[in-house]
C-alpha cells in the first residue's frame, strides 16, 4: 500500500466566496477521482486546508464522506487557518508560513515524479496577496454561481451570507462586523457624551464613500453638513500593494528556489485581491475639496428642515428628511427595481438625529405622551432601505434620552447597533486599566441577515483609541502593570460590560461569571 | 424544521390541525429561529402559511429557508405560501405614504395619526383570505406574526393591540380553524411591551419564551427556551420546561441545562 499513495496538498482559497461542506466535500471527491484515474492508482492521499470559516465539526464530516469513496487513504486536515494576511499576530503567520513550507516540500517531491497531470489540478498559479508565499494552488473545483454576482465599485459579497457589503472606512470595525455593513441596512450609533467619536466615525464613512465613489446624502441640524464634509480625513493612497510587485519581480527568481517549476507560470489575481475593500486614512490631514467634489453629495442641513411644513401626528422634521431620502432614491436610481447603467450605492449619514434641534424629547411630546416619531422615522427608513441599494449609518445622542424603554425600541428599529462609551469627563478617565484608550465600545447588536445566526466578533470586550493619525477599534487590553500605587479600594477595572448581542444577551449583566 | 424543538414540545399532526395560539415572546436573545421552524413545519406538514412579517424582508426568509431545507419560493408558487410585507405597508401609513409598498394600509389610520385595530384587522383579514382564495383544496391554515411589538412602537396602545389579537383570535379560531403564531417582546424595562406580553402569555395554548443568558453571551449556549403550556380550564397545574438552546447555520440544537456539548 505503501506504493501509490501520493499526498497532494491542495489549498481549497475562497477567493470571498462562500464555500459550504458540500461543495468542500465535492470538490475533495473530485479532484481524488481525477488523481486517481490519472495515476492509476487506486489510493490516494489529500491534504485538504480549510479556510477558517469552517468549524472544526464540518471540516469532519467533510472528511468522512470522502473516506466513505474510498479513494483517500488519509487525509490531514490543517484547517482553521486564515488567510496570513488577516493574521493579526505574528505567531499565525509563522505557522502558516511555516505548513505552507512543508506543503511546498511535498509539491517538489511530487512534481519532481510526475509534472504533467499535477498542472491539471493548477489552476492558475496563484499568488498570494501578501506575496511572502510562493504558490498557492487551487482546485479546478468552480463555485457555481448563484445568479449574477453583481459588481459594484467598493462593495463586496459577504463570506458568511449572500449580502453585498460595504466598508465602513474603519478597517478594524469592518472586521467586527463580519467584513462590513450590508447593503440595505441601517447601522445606530449611539453618541458619546460629547460627540465627538461619533462625529469621527461618520467622518470615516463619508470619507469612504468619496474614496469608492458611492453618492452621499448627509443630514446634520447641529452643523452645517458642509462643515462635516471639509474636516474628512485624507486617504493614505500610495498603495502598498504596488510597491510589494515591483519587489516581487526583483526578488522572483529567489522565491522560486524551491518550485522552480512555476517559474514560468503567469501570476493570477483573484476577484476579491483586485477589489480594494476599504481604505487607510490620515487624520491629522483634511481630504482634499476637489476629491469630495468627485462624488454626487446630497445635503440636508437645518434650513431645509426648518422649511418643512408642519404636521400633527408625526414630526415634521423627520418626515421631511424621510421624504428627500426616498426622492434621492428614486432620482439616483438606487432602488432594486430600478435599472440603471451602472449601479451605485447610496451611502446615508445622519448626524447626530434626534437631538433637541431635531425637536426631539426622548420619546415624550410636550405633555408627555408617548411621541413614537423618531421610531416611526426609522421604521420607514428600513423598509425604504430594505427594497434598495443603500446603507445608512445614523449617531443618534440617546445618553440624553430619559426612558430606557425608548431607547430599547430605538434599537430594535435598527440592524447593527454600537454603542460609543468614552472616559472623556468621568472619573474612569483616571483609570490606570484604560490609560492607552479613549473609551469603550459596546457592540449592543449585529444583523443576522439571511442567516439564522449572525457573525458574532471573537470578542465583545472592545474599546476604541484616537492616536493622532487614526482611529482604531481593538479588544480591550489591560496594560500589563497598573500602577502600584493604585488604591485596592478602587473598582475592578475591567468592567461590567451589559453584553448585548442578537444571539444571547446577560439579562443583568451582574455577575462576574463569564463562559 | 428543528428535529430538537419538534420532539422538545411534542408536536404531532393533531397539534398542528387543532386550532390554537401559539405566542412566542423574545427578552434578551433573537427568536426568529422559532419563526422559522414554525414556517418550515406548517409547510411540511400540508398547512398553507401566510406570514406576516414587521422586522424583515421576504429575502430573508427565503434565505433561511433555503438553508434549513424549505423552499418557500416552490410553496408560494403553489400557492401554500403567502407573505405580506408589513414592514413596508405599516411604515408607509405611519409616515404619511412616503415609502413604496404594493399595498396601502391608509386607510388604517386616521387624521391624528392613530391605527384602528379594527381597519388593521380587516386589512389582514383581507390578505389572508386573498391568499387561501388561490388554494386549490380547503385545508388547514396558519397566521404567523413575526413580531406584533412594532405596531406597539409606532404608537398603538396595548389595548388597541391586545383587541387586534383577539379579533385575529377569534376570526382564526372559529372561522378558519386554523393556528394563530404570534411573536412579541418581552421586556421587564417596557412597561407597554411587558402588559402586552403579559397578554398574549395568558391567551396562549402554548407560550414560548426565548431569554438570554445571565451571565452574558457565551460562543457555545445562545439562550434558554421556556415554554409554558397555560391548563386553562383544567385543573392540573400548568407545565413548564426549559432547555437551552445552541443556533448553528442549518439546525438549532435543544439541550438540558448544563448538558452543552461544550461543557461535556
Amino acid at each position: 500500500m505503501e506504493v501509490g499513495i501520493i499526498p497532494i496538498p491542495i489549498l481549497i482559497r475562497h477567493l470571498g466566496l462562500v464555500l459550504s461542506t458540500t461543495e468542500v466535500e465535492t470538490a475533495a471527491e473530485t479532484t481524488a477521482a481525477a488523481v486517481a484515474t490519472a495515476t492509476g492508482e487506486n489510493k490516494v492521499c489529500i491534504d485538504i486546508l480549510l479556510p477558517d470559516h469552517f468549524c472544526r465539526v464540518q471540516a469532519q464530516r467533510a472528511i468522512t464522506v470522502i473516506d466513505a469513496s474510498s479513494r483517500v487513504v488519509c487525509q490531514h486536515t490543517m484547517s482553521m487557518l486564515t488567510h496570513p494576511c488577516q493574521a493579526t499576530s505574528l505567531d499565525y503567520r509563522a505557522t502558516y508560513q511555516s505548513i505552507l513550507n512543508e506543503v511546498k516540500f511535498n509539491y517538489t517531491e511530487f512534481v519532481k515524479g510526475k509534472p504533467a497531470y499535477f498542472k491539471r489540478f493548477l489552476n492558475q498559479g496563484v499568488t498570494c496577496p501578501c506575496r511572502n508565499i510562493g504558490i498557492e494552488m487551487t482546485t479546478s473545483f468552480q463555485k457555481k454561481a448563484r445568479g449574477k454576482v453583481l459588481q459594484i465599485p467598493g462593495a463586496k459579497p459577504s463570506l458568511y451570507n449572500n449580502q453585498l457589503l460595504v466598508s465602513t472606512g474603519i478597517p478594524s470595525l469592518d472586521q467586527l462586523l463580519g467584513g462590513g455593513l450590508a447593503v440595505g441596512t441601517v447601522m445606530l450609533v449611539e453618541e458619546d457624551t460629547f460627540g465627538s467619536y461619533a462625529r469621527l466615525l461618520l467622518k470615516y464613512f463619508c470619507a469612504e464613500s468619496v474614496m469608492t465613489g458611492h453618492s452621499l446624502m448627509v443630514s446634520s441640524a447641529d452643523n452645517d453638513p458642509d462643515q462635516l464634509l471639509k474636516e474628512l480625513p485624507r486617504p493614505i493612497l500610495d498603495d502598498p500593494g504596488v510597491k510589494e510587485e515591483a519587489n516581487i519581480t526583483v526578488g522572483e527568481d529567489d522565491s522560486m528556489k524551491i518550485a522552480w517549476r512555476y517559474r514560468h507560470l503567469p501570476k493570477f489575481q483573484s476577484s476579491s485581491t483586485a477589489v480594494k475593500f476599504g481604505h487607510y486614512y490620515d487624520l491629522s490631514k483634511t481630504m482634499e475639496d476637489d476629491l469630495v467634489s468627485t462624488i454626487n453629495v446630497k445635503m440636508i442641513g437645518s434650513e431645509d428642515i426648518m422649511q418643512s411644513p408642519a404636521c400633527n401626528n408625526h414630526n415634521p422634521k423627520y418626515l421631511h428628511l424621510l421624504k428627500s431620502i426616498q426622492e434621492c432614491i428614486e432620482v439616483g436610481g438606487f432602488g432594486t427595481s430600478a435599472t440603471p447603467e451602472k449601479r451605485n450605492i447610496l451611502r446615508i449619514a445622519m448626524h447626530s438625529l434626534g437631538s433637541p434641534l431635531w425637536g426631539e424629547n426622548g420619546g415624550l411630546q410636550p405633555d408627555d405622551h408617548y411621541d413614537p416619531s423618531l421610531i416611526k422615522f426609522l421604521l420607514g427608513l428600513r423598509a425604504i432601505l430594505r427594497s434598495s441599494f443603500g446603507v445608512c449609518v445614523v449617531t443618534i445622542p440617546t445618553h440624553l434620552f430619559c426612558d430606557k424603554a425608548f431607547i430599547n425600541r430605538v434599537e430594535r428599529m435598527c440592524d447593527t447597533v454600537v454603542h460609543l462609551d468614552s472616559f472623556v469627563g468621568s472619573e474612569r478617565e483616571k483609570n490606570p486599566a484604560y490609560k492607552e484608550y479613549h473609551g469603550l465600545f459596546n457592540i449592543k447588536k449585529l444583523p443576522s441577515l439571511n442567516t439564522l445566526v449572525c457573525h458574532m466578533p471573537e470578542s465583545l470586550d472592545l474599546a476604541f483609541k484616537l492616536r493622532r493619525k487614526k482611529f482604531v477599534i481593538e479588544k480591550l487590553h489591560l496594560p500589563p502593570d497598573l500602577s502600584e500605587t493604585a488604591s485596592r479600594s478602587q473598582e475592578d477595572p475591567v468592567p461590567k460590560l451589559a453584553a448585548g448581542s442578537s444571539c444571547g444577551t446577560g439579562g443583568s449583566g451582574k455577575s462576574k461569571l463569564d463562559f | 424544521m428543528f428535529t430538537d424543538i419538534n420532539n422538545a414540545l411534542n408536536i404531532n399532526t393533531d397539534f398542528l390541525r387543532n386550532p390554537c395560539l401559539i405566542g412566542i415572546g423574545e427578552n434578551g436573545a433573537d427568536c426568529s429561529f422559532l419563526i422559522h421552524h414554525f414556517i418550515s413545519l406548517y409547510l411540511k406538514n400540508g398547512v398553507t402559511v401566510v406570514l406576516i412579517s414587521f422586522k424583515q424582508a421576504l429575502n430573508h426568509f427565503n434565505g433561511v429557508g433555503a438553508k434549513i431545507g424549505c423552499n418557500l419560493l416552490k410553496f408560494k408558487e403553489q400557492n401554500r405560501f403567502g407573505y405580506v410585507d408589513g414592514l413596508r405597508n405599516l411604515s408607509q401609513c405611519v409616515n404619511n405614504g412616503i415609502g413604496n409598498a404594493a399595498y396601502s394600509w391608509t386607510n388604517c389610520v386616521n387624521d391624528v395619526g392613530h391605527i384602528d385595530s379594527m381597519a388593521l384587522m380587516k386589512e389582514i383579514i383581507f390578505h389572508m383570505s386573498s391568499i387561501t382564495e388561490k388554494m386549490q383544496e380547503p385545508g388547514a391554515m396558519t397566521l404567523i406574526i413575526d413580531n406584533i411589538t412594532p405596531l406597539l412602537d409606532v404608537g398603538m396602545t396595548p389595548t388597541e393591540v391586545t383587541k387586534l389579537i383577539q379579533y385575529l383570535k377569534a376570526h382564526i379560531e372559529n372561522d378558519i380553524r386554523g393556528n394563530f403564531v404570534v411573536g412579541c417582546y418581552s421586556d421587564k424595562i417596557d412597561e407597554e411591551g411587558s402588559t402586552l406580553s403579559k397578554y398574549i402569555h395568558h391567551s396562549a395554548d402554548l407560550f414560548l419564551e426565548v431569554k438570554g443568558l445571565e451571565t452574558g453571551y457565551c460562543k457555545d449556549v445562545h439562550g434558554q427556551l421556556l415554554a409554558h403550556w397555560p391548563q386553562g380550564y383544567l385543573r392540573e397545574k400548568a407545565v413548564t420546561k426549559s432547555w437551552q438552546y445552541k443556533l448553528t447555520d442549518k439546525t438549532c440544537a435543544l439541550f438540558a441545562a448544563g448538558m452543552s456539548s461544550a461543557v461535556l
